[in-house]
């Protein structure tokens, strides 16, 4: 993609997941540790669109940028949201190769437990010691399942409607 | 874009290089016509509920009998298994102070002081969960990692 083009997209979608962060914030949180991940429909809708790099990139941003505006930048809960974020990107990333079988859906599944368990993992390191954490991975699992879900199907709709780069020549209106 | 007008897709450059990735396994960023659960969507959601549903009738491995403390001015102190149910009276400065372990928590039910906060504070169940009752010099503590639970959480 040449460079203007992506560095549009790629502050349309840094710029789309910092809003889906913010909604998310306002939303009332059943435990504060377990999160919906909205801003992860980003990251999926990055990586298949614009591949694995500029899925980081968008990752990398939203984070530090949401962190900046909250003012937990470089605190433990951006370390949270740091693990989080980049082991749902990578996992994704990875997933992403079983595509045929694998839909939108399955993927933002896989992106959801990682980005929980990661952060479990910090949790664990940081705080509770691997004790705590195993107490709360039962209920980490089935939430991310839930939360993947409901973003996945979110995803799949996005990544439906959206005019992004399309395979085969037959777009209906010019690239960026 | 004034892209050439009449020349139809032919004359369009490369996909491969507009659309920034190359050609991927099953082209995902497209689902049109695929259903929104494949087989192996379904596979990932079940895997995950059932780990966790699994996991969570798993009674997760009980710790070790907890133990608590009676500490009196700092200078006494006994400590206590938790999970043995039974009263301990303390005598204190100004009478004493009537300690009762039930199911696994402590509290303090009879104390002699005035404003008896240190009954009213209820029952210690957790590591690091502490009873004081400043007038009569005596304080509970449950012992343990106080790992979990914390003052505040930002995020």
């Amino acid at each position: 993609m040449a460079g203007t083009s992506r560095i549009a997209r790629l502050g349309m979608f840094v710029a789309a997941a910092l809003v889906l962060y913010g909604v998310e914030a306002a939303l009332p949180s059943l435990f504060p540790f377990l999160r919906l991940g909205l801003a992860n429909i980003a990251t999926l809708v990055v990586l298949l669109t614009m591949g694995f790099a500029d899925a980081v990139i968008v990752t990398i941003l939203r984070v530090t940028i949401a962190s900046l505006i909250v003012g937990t930048f470089a605190g433990p809960g951006y370390a949270l949201a740091m693990a989080g974020g980049l082991s749902a990107a990578a996992a994704m990333g990875v997933f992403s190769r079983l595509s045929p079988p694998l839909g939108v859906v399955g993927l933002s599944l896989i992106g959801a437990a990682c980005h929980n368990l990661a952060q479990l993992g910090v949790v664990a390191g940081l705080y509770t010691g691997p004790a705590g954490a195993a107490v709360l991975l039962p209920m980490a699992l089935v939430v991310s399942a839930a939360a993947g879900l409901a973003t996945g199907i979110v995803a799949f709709f996005v990544l439906e409607k959206l005019p992004l780069p399309r395979q085969n020549g037959a777009s209906r209106r010019p690239a960026l | 874009m004034s892209g050439p007008a009449g020349h139809g897709d032919g004359a369009r450059p490369s996909d491969e290089r507009t659309t920034g990735r190359p050609p991927g396994p099953g082209d995902l960023a497209r689902p049109r016509g695929r259903p929104l659960l494949t087989w192996a969507d379904r596979v990932v959601l079940y895997t995950l509920v059932g780990l966790g549903v699994v996991l969570l009738i798993v009674p997760a491995g009980s710790g070790e009998a907890g133990r608590f403390r009676i500490e009196r001015a700092g200078d006494v102190a006994m400590t206590l298994p938790l999970n043995v149910d039974m009263d301990y009276e303390v005598p204190g400065p100004l009478g004493t102070t009537v300690v009762r372990v039930r199911d696994g928590a402590v509290s303090i039910i009879e104390s002699p002081c005035t404003h008896r906060i240190c009954v009213a504070m209820g029952a210690a169940r957790k590591p690091g969960a502490v009873i004081v009752c400043v007038p009569n010099e005596v304080v509970v503590r449950v012992l343990g990692e106080s790992g979990e639970g914390h003052d505040a959480l930002t995020r």
